[in-house]
């Protein structure tokens, strides 16, 4: 049961930063360098959300 | 911002945007949406990749296989989990004593999970029962260690083509287990050790029917021996070449008359095999606590394996399947190793399991002789001359 709860409160967390990641990718106010570096971050995060690594 | 009717070609917008595509790429919105679909296909292909090794290799019935079982029949927590697997029965006509032969317990150590494979497709028992867990730790071998950049699998010729086997990592998958606590609570001794090993069924043992992923798998083979009244249980293992417990039986001190009788047989066959007592203070290890906490006899053997070694060149599967490693040639040079190693590495048909399938058939035949009234005799086994020879390619079909 715990570790049910675990792994909720951190798909949670990292939902919450993929959101803000995807964000930062679309943003009007970041440089090129700065979306792509988000944009990076995403493909790990998308892997985890989904507990597929 | 201004919007061009279906062409690349747009006009000066209000961020003072040039117009064509170099145009279009400046609008810092478009440029993020197109490289975020570019990092989902990128997601989709890694996770297509990772995904793909969730499925293990195929295991073939071999004309001895009496019955197939599932691990989760002995512990239905495991059940739909990727803690179960197949557990193949090979029941001889006669009966007699139970053996149990465990492989994959690490799944990075392929000389014991293929020396299992062998045994369930090839042997034939005329008296009593082998009962043989090819893939113990399942989870193992849906994921390979981190930062180890190690294959995810390799194959061995044979006459039809190549058969394919995973190769895994050393404990559960975190995907099935996690987070490691920062320090690992073995049960019931209470000793710690490190939080990763928390995810190392061999320092799991017994387990527990309502513990973690890990303990829950360990538990599934401690009550199929106690079930089953297994007698014996050998547990194939194998070690980094700088490790000094190499080609090696380790055995619990009940276990021990029969490992010495099994040493000597091995050593007059021209096998070079060493023989240690299992440590009462280390805990969770399958000779240990499956010597302690039920009425079988357990041991362990280890061989050489370079690609899980720490001073190993590039991890391939050429190096899993050779063992041909020239770092490791240096360092048994400069005395640092306890198992010889020189150009010809330590193959592993040829070499790792064919000691391991060496060790099996020595440990039936002992078994017999000091237990004729529960004798576990095979009646068809996979011949050392053969594999010496020829590698397994005769005993295995492609996948």
């Amino acid at each position: 049961m715990i570790h049910e709860v675990v792994v909720i409160a951190y798909r949670l967390i990292v939902l919450a930063v993929l959101v803000a990641v995807v964000r930062a990718a679309l943003s009007k106010e970041n440089g090129g360098s700065l979306q792509v570096m988000a944009v990076v971050l995403t493909i790990p995060l998308v892997l985890r959300l989904l507990m597929i690594k | 911002m201004n919007k061009t009717s279906g062409q690349a070609q747009v006009g000066s917008n209000a961020n003072g945007e040039g117009g064509g595509v170099r145009g279009w790429w400046r609008n810092r919105f478009r440029r993020g949406l197109v490289l975020l679909a570019g990092a989902a296909l990128g997601a989709a292909v890694a996770g297509h990749g990772f995904v793909a090794q969730r499925t293990l290799f195929a295991v073939r019935r071999g004309p001895g296989v009496t019955a197939v079982w599932r691990l989760s029949d002995f512990a239905p927590g495991l059940r739909d989990t990727r803690g179960d697997t197949e557990v193949y029965v090979l029941a001889g006509a006669k009966p007699g004593g139970t053996v149990l032969v465990l492989g994959g317990i690490h799944a990075n150590e392929p000389a014991g999970y293929v020396a299992a494979v062998v045994l369930v497709e090839n042997a034939m028992m005329a008296a009593g029962r082998l009962i043989v867990i090819p893939t113990t730790n399942a989870s193992g071998f849906t994921a390979g260690d981190p930062q180890e950049a190690s294959p995810p699998a390799f194959s061995l010729p044979t006459a039809s083509g190549p058969r394919w086997f995973r190769y895994g990592g050393r404990g559960t998958a975190v995907t099935d287990q996690w987070p490691d606590p920062d320090v690992y609570l073995h049960h019931p001794s209470g000793q710690t050790l490190s939080g990763s090993q928390t995810r190392n069924m061999n320092r799991a043992f017994p387990g527990r029917a309502d513990g973690n992923f890990t303990e829950r798998c360990a538990w599934a083979v401690t009550e199929l021996v106690r079930r089953e009244q297994v007698d014996l249980v050998i547990d194939l293992h194998e070690a980094s070449p700088e490790y000094p417990v190499i080609n090696t039986i380790v055995a619990h001190e009940r276990a021990m008359p029969l490992a010495v009788s099994v040493a000597m047989a091995l050593e007059l066959r021209g096998i070079k095999i060493g023989l240690e007592a299992s440590p009462l203070n280390l805990r969770g290890l399958s000779h240990r606590e499956l010597g302690d906490h039920t009425p079988a006899l357990a041991v362990l053997m280890e061989t050489a394996n370079a690609a899980e070694g720490r001073i190993r060149g590039r991890t391939t599967p050429e190096l899993i399947v050779t063992g041909q490693d020239k770092m490791y040639v240096r360092a048994a040079r400069a005395g640092r190793l306890f198992v010889s190693y020189d150009e010809q590495g330590h193959p592993l048909e040829q070499e790792r399991v064919r000691r391991h399938l060496a060790g099996v058939e020595e440990f039936l035949k002992a078994w017999a002789e000091e237990n004729p009234a529960r004798p576990v005799v095979a009646a068809r086994y996979p011949e050392q001359a053969v594999i010496e020879k020829e590698g397994l390619g005769r005993y295995l079909r492609r996948s």
